[in-house]
């Protein structure tokens, strides 16, 4: 059998854009589950935010995605191994009046006994004086029927976010959002 | 032949957009293989209609207005004299008020016909938030792909995931896939005289996340995760279980806007597959247990309004 490689393959990654989801609005929970505990948390309608940090609204000539997050949810499920799974859908309304979804899996570690934190809040996580970030990455993927937008849709893409915990309770995240090629 | 499924409760709601109705919008909803609704469920429900057929099935083989009679309805027989002694009571109970499953607090009595005798005591609540990213395929057929949460009216949170699929050559009677496709995506004004303003056939199935038990989490969680698990023994069913639908999508042919422009409203009745009677001819939804099943049970649950 040949040799194995020894290079990695070639790879880029792209800024897309960033998005900030306030949670504050809708946390629904579940409750215990076999494994761990489910909860829904969804972000405030229109008041969260797609947006690029670094002021560029193209990459590879194609626009990018600003405008107001006009739908969202996650239906996270906090395992009892301390590992949060996340499954987010959403809905981007671009400020020219075209609408992309978003999608996508992804995980929170938290760190060890965090499980127990959770559900216990012995002692709560995170005050509003010094709130705690969780970091989270994801693997999302974009879709647009709108064909300014098209171009988005055949791209996996990586997100890197954090979540901002308040009193034991998600508060706000803000993640950033990666197109491989 | 068999009984395969058992009646539980009916969903129905309006459809909205869930990105806000913008007129001129479909050219944009293009995507592969069809055309994208965004639609949210409002002022939707959870119940269980105290009329019709699906009303009728729920408390057939159980509620009856003939006192003395449980024991001789078909798979009634062969349960512990307490079974009869508990639907006596809740017989009671539901000449004096209001339906079980309306109680916004279960009582130990519900508690032992759910877990001791697997009664189904329905389910009663409101569409709390969702969510629908419907796709209308080029073929006319309409693939449903829904998130909600259900809060029951004993507040408890059920997470459902439903999908489904209707066939909107259905609305568009002796057209083709293509042409009923095409008038749809054209719009009312290609058929006014013939607008589609009618409930066309859904069929779905269901995903529940409902509440489980603590188990040896309830010593250390806090009170918010022990309320969500408060009534966990009413619904152990919707996440052992597997669930179907079937309904109606009410359609408005006048619209001319994306999303809910189009479907205005669905009505679905939520069934439990059963799993069929290991011998006899014994109806599967009422199996009479040989006593002391627990959770998991082959044996199936009656129904209780």
């Amino acid at each position: 059998m040949s040799s194995h490689r020894r290079h990695f393959l070639d790879k880029s990654l792209y800024y897309l854009f960033s998005l900030d989801g306030n949670l504050e609005y809708g946390r629904e929970d579940i409750g215990f589950v076999s494994g761990g505990v489910r909860i829904n948390a969804h972000s405030v309608p229109r008041d969260s935010r797609a947006y690029s940090v670094v002021g560029e609204t193209r990459v590879f000539g194609e626009k990018l995605v600003a405008g107001t997050m006009v739908w969202g949810g996650d239906w996270a499920f906090a395992r009892e191994d301390d590992i949060e799974l996340l499954d987010v859908k959403a809905l981007i309304r671009t400020d020219d009046n075209a609408v992309v979804e978003v999608e996508y899996g992804g995980v929170l570690a938290a760190g060890p006994r965090s499980f127990r934190q959770v559900i216990s809040e012995k002692p709560k996580f995170g005050s509003e004086q010094n709130p705690l970030d969780a970091t989270f990455y994801v693997a999302p993927r974009f879709n647009s029927g709108d064909p300014r937008y098209a171009w988005l849709n055949g791209r996996q893409c990586l997100g890197f976010g954090r979540v901002k915990f308040i009193e034991s309770l998600a508060k706000q995240a803000t993640v950033d959002f990666w197109m491989m090629d | 032949m068999s009984k395969t499924e058992a009646y539980r409760f009916t969903l129905a709601a309006d459809l909205a957009s869930a990105v806000g109705e913008k007129r001129n919008d479909y050219q944009t909803r293009q995507v592969s293989g069809g055309t994208r609704l965004y639609l949210q469920y409002v002022n939707g429900t959870a119940s269980v209609p105290r009329k019709g057929s699906s009303a009728t099935e729920f408390l057939s083989g159980v509620m009856t207005s003939s006192p003395g009679l449980e024991g001789q309805l078909k798979g009634l027989d062969g349960r512990p004299d307490e079974f009869y002694d508990a639907l006596s009571a809740l017989r009671d109970q539901r000449s004096n008020g209001r339906a079980r499953s309306e109680a916004s607090a279960p009582s130990a009595l519900d508690r032992a016909l759910v877990e001791q005798h697997e009664v189904w005591l329905g389910l009663v609540g409101k569409i709390a938030s969702s969510g629908d990213w419907a796709l209308v395929r080029s073929d006319a057929v309409m693939i449903m792909d829904g998130r909600f949460t259900i809060n029951t009216l004993d507040g408890s949170m059920i997470s459902v995931k439903m999908k489904g699929v209707a066939n909107l050559r259905d609305a568009y009677p002796g057209k083709s896939h293509a042409e009923a496709y095409r008038l749809w995506v054209e719009g009312a004004e290609d058929d006014k005289n013939n607008p589609p303003a009618r409930p066309i056939p859904v069929a779905v199935s269901f995903e529940f996340d409902a509440p489980g038990r603590p188990g040896a989490n309830s010593e250390i969680a806090a009170k918010r995760y022990l309320n969500a698990s408060k009534f966990y023994w009413k619904y152990l069913r919707l996440a052992a279980r597997q669930f179907g639908g079937r309904g109606t999508i009410s359609l408005n042919g006048t619209r001319r806007i994306p999303d809910a422009g189009f479907a205005r409203k669905f009505s679905i009745d939520v069934f439990e597959i059963l799993s069929p009677p290991q011998t006899g001819d014994q109806p599967a939804d009422v199996t009479p247990r040989p006593g002391g099943q627990g959770e998991g049970s082959s044996a199936q649950p009656v129904n209780v309004s």
